[in-house]
C-alpha cells in the first residue's frame, strides 16, 4: 500500500465521491440537530426556559444538573467532530480569500454557543436569548460551509 | 491552505479542552471524587454498560485524533510522543476496565478508575497544550 497527496480532489475519480459522501452525512447531521433539540431542551426561549428551571404551574420538574451536563458533553463531542470534519474538507476544497474569516466565525459561533448554553443555565437565565442567537448563526454558517464545499466539489470538470 | 488547517485544528483544541472540561464536571456531579461514592454508585450492571459503550468508541477515537497531530510536529518519533500515546490510551483502557470490574465492589477498582482518570486527562490536557503550542507558534 502506498500513500500519496492527492493534488486535485476535484479531479480524482475516488476522493470526489468519498467527500460528496461525508458531506452528505454532515448535512444530514446538521437538518437533524435542530429536530433533536427541538425534542430535547426546545428551540425558543420559553421552552428551553421551563425545560432548565421548570414550570410550577405546569407542573414540570427543571432538568437535573446531570442531565444537562450529559446532553451538553454528548453535544460538544458531536460538533467537535464535525466542526473538524467539515472545515478540513472545506479548507481543501473551497479556495477563496473569505476561506479564513469563515472558518473563524462558524467555528467561533460553534464553540461559544456552548459557552452561552453554560452561562444561562448556572449563571444568567437571560443568556438563553444570546445562545439561542449563537446556535442559529452556527447553523447557518455550517450549512453555507457544507453547502459551497458540495458546490465547489461538482463544479469542476469531470475527467 | 496550511493557515486554514492551522485554524481548523486550534477550534478543535479549544473544543477539546471545553470536552475535558464537561467530563470532569460530569465525573463529579456523578460520582464525585471520592472512593466510597464511587464504588456505591457504580452497582447497576446494564447502567454501566449503557454508559460506556459509547465511551469506549469515543475515548479511541478522541485520543487518536488529538495525539495524531503531534506527529505532524517535531515531537514526532520522540520519546516524549511514545510516553504520551501509551500513557493516554492505557488511561482509557483501565478506566473502561476498571468501571466493569467495581461492580464487584472491591474499593482497589475505584483507586484504578480514579487514577485511570486523572491519567487520561492530565496526558490529553498536556497533549492539546502541545497541539496548541505548535499551531500558534510554527
Amino acid at each position: 500500500m502506498r500513500f500519496v497527496i492527492i493534488k486535485d480532489l476535484k479531479r480524482d475519480r475516488s476522493m470526489r465521491p468519498m467527500i460528496n459522501y461525508i458531506l452528505a452525512f454532515t448535512l444530514l447531521f446538521l437538518v437533524f440537530t435542530p429536530i433533536v433539540l427541538y425534542t430535547s431542551i426546545g428551540l425558543d426561549e420559553s421552552k428551553i426556559h421551563t425545560t432548565f428551571f421548570g414550570n410550577e404551574e405546569e407542573f414540570i420538574d427543571p432538568i437535573t444538573p446531570q442531565a444537562f451536563l450529559e446532553f451538553v458533553h454528548t453535544q460538544i463531542f458531536l460538533v467537535m467532530m464535525s466542526m473538524l470534519t467539515l472545515s478540513a474538507v472545506f479548507a481543501r476544497v473551497v479556495q477563496s480569500l473569505h476561506v479564513t474569516a469563515i472558518l473563524c466565525i462558524v467555528n467561533s459561533f460553534a464553540l461559544l454557543q456552548f459557552v452561552f448554553l453554560l452561562f444561562s443555565y448556572y449563571l444568567y437565565e437571560s443568556m438563553i436569548i444570546v445562545y439561542l442567537g449563537s446556535f442559529y448563526i452556527w447553523m447557518a454558517g455550517a450549512l453555507f460551509m457544507n453547502i459551497s464545499t458540495f458546490l465547489e466539489l461538482n463544479r469542476a470538470k469531470k475527467l | 491552505m496550511q493557515k486554514n488547517y492551522n485554524l481548523s485544528i486550534f477550534f478543535f483544541s479549544l473544543f477539546a479542552l471545553l470536552f475535558i472540561g464537561s467530563s470532569m464536571t460530569l465525573f463529579y456531579v456523578k460520582f464525585g471524587f471520592g472512593l466510597e461514592q464511587i464504588v456505591t454508585h457504580s452497582k447497576s450492571f446494564s447502567g454501566t454498560l449503557k454508559l460506556l459503550f459509547a465511551h469506549i468508541f469515543g475515548f479511541g477515537i478522541f485520543i487518536f485524533v488529538i495525539i495524531h497531530f503531534l506527529l505532524f510536529t517535531p515531537l514526532k518519533d520522540t520519546k516524549t510522543l511514545t510516553w504520551l500515546i501509551h500513557l493516554s490510551f492505557l488511561g482509557g483502557f483501565l478506566e473502561i476496565f476498571a468501571s466493569f470490574a467495581l461492580l464487584s465492589g472491591v474499593e482497589l477498582f475505584a483507586v484504578i478508575k480514579l487514577l485511570a482518570f486523572v491519567t487520561l486527562h492530565v496526558t490529553l490536557l498536556y497533549a492539546l497544550f502541545l497541539v496548541q503550542k505548535f499551531v500558534i507558534y510554527h
